[in-house]
């Protein structure tokens, strides 16, 4: 009797989770089994199903995604930038990626290609004012601009894994501070603390990377997009 | 590709990984990533928060709220949890935001009675049935009716949701325990059972 009244209290305990989807499979096998002896569970688990399919339909409503980016997209544009790292962070142990296999270029082209097809604002053409990684500061306009002025444009060649360009920008301190363009072109910065490095310096590392298959330097006073 | 999305499954592994991808660029300051993420998800964030408010304005507040951290924030996500966690997280913080600023509670809430009649029609369309549970759902404290929602609408497992809620699992079982017990006890039909067949 207690170990029916068990199974049974555990029974109602898992079944909003098996109607949706997130019980193990051992929690399954056991419910399943206690189902086929309790009518009051098997009630439960018809009332639950039909609830959640009843709720899982969204409301016909759902607002205007279009008119909220373009709120939002406005909103970015008229506040320096905060918070984002340079790239050279983002093959840190236990981040962001799923594994050491993604590919950062490939993810980016991925989202280039889902961008071709969009209808909705230009807005993401607009160049975007970059600030490194770290705590909220203060900071003039021109200022952040003077940090982020790119000095070299590169493309990277299809294969180059995260970890190489890890290595890369941090061989030639430097960080992306925009594109990919619509052809493929990166923009780069020195990075926060390498204001000083000569940009030939840079460019040497990069052009000796196998990786790179263009590094070319930007012109002070260039428009950079 | 874009469009407005009305997201209605919950995210299954293959759209953890696209997630992932995109809030790594969004680290980088990638804005179509940004973007891209932004249609993925406002549908179903717009459904999650009109359970907390039901003013239309303090809903695309707390949706544009969510994304600018995302946005600020992408560098922090470190991957031990669903990213639709993580992002579901911070929308039920801004949605308490919201919440806060816009007044308590949607303008038709209040006690709501469950018509019995209505209630018995084996007719009831799929529109009405929502309506009717939309109803239900008023009826249940705060906490239990995200919980609800979190749970058959977004399909959060418990522990996703203690997360996003910042609670014990524990207390998701019991929010989760008393919604299904007030439910079938307002909502009898839905499961075929005569009013107060629900045991506690």
């Amino acid at each position: 009797m207690t170990n029916l009244s068990n199974s049974h209290r555990r029974a109602w305990e898992i079944i909003p989770w098996i109607v949706n989807g997130s019980a193990s499979e051992e929690e399954i096998r056991a419910t399943h089994e206690h189902l086929r002896q309790c009518t009051d569970c098997r009630e439960a688990m018809a009332f639950e199903q039909r609830l959640h399919d009843a709720l899982s339909h969204p409301q016909a409503n759902p607002g205007d995604a279009a008119q909220g980016w373009r709120r939002l997209s406005a909103r970015l544009d008229a506040t320096p930038m905060s918070g984002h790292r340079s790239p050279t962070a983002i093959t840190e142990p236990g981040r962001v990626t799923a594994s050491g296999a993604v590919r950062w270029l490939a993810a980016a082209a991925f989202v280039e290609a889902l961008a071709l097809g969009a209808v909705v604002s230009s807005s993401w053409i607009n160049k975007i004012e970059r600030e490194p990684a770290g705590t909220y500061r203060t900071l003039s306009r021109l200022d952040t601009a003077a940090r982020t002025a790119p000095t070299v444009r590169v493309v990277f060649s299809q294969d180059m894994t995260l970890e190489q360009l890890h290595v890369l920008l941090k061989t030639a301190h430097l960080q992306v501070v925009a594109g990919p363009s619509e052809a493929g072109v990166w923009s780069l910065a020195p990075a926060d603390n390498a204001a000083s490095m000569a940009t030939d310096t840079a460019l040497q590392e990069l052009r000796g990377s196998q990786q790179v298959r263009f590094a070319e330097p930007i012109s002070s006073g260039a428009v950079q997009r | 590709m874009f469009g407005p999305a009305t997201a209605q499954v919950p995210a299954s592994t293959r759209d953890d990984g696209r997630d992932r991808e995109l809030l790594g660029l969004i680290a980088l300051g990638e804005r179509r990533a940004l973007e891209q993420l932004y249609f993925n998800y406002h549908g179903r964030l717009g459904q999650f928060l009109s359970r907390l408010t039901g003013r239309r304005d303090a809903i695309e507040e707390a949706i544009n709220d969510t994304f600018w951290i995302v946005w600020q924030k992408a560098a922090q996500f470190r991957g031990d949890s669903r990213a639709s966690t993580w992002i579901m997280g911070i929308a039920w913080r801004c949605g308490l935001k919201a919440l806060r600023r816009s007044g308590p509670l949607p303008p038709e809430h209040g006690e709501a009675t469950i018509d019995a009649a209505s209630a018995t029609d084996t007719t009831l369309a799929s529109e009405e049935l929502r309506e009717w549970l939309d109803t239900g759902l008023r009826t249940l404290p705060f906490e239990q009716r995200v919980t609800m929602e979190m749970a058959y609408f977004l399909g959060h497992s418990c522990e996703e949701i203690a997360a996003i809620m910042s609670c014990p699992v524990n207390t998701v079982k019991a929010r989760m325990f008393q919604a299904r017990i007030k439910l079938r006890n307002l909502l009898p039909t839905l499961g075929g059972t005569p009013s107060g067949a629900a045991k506690s």
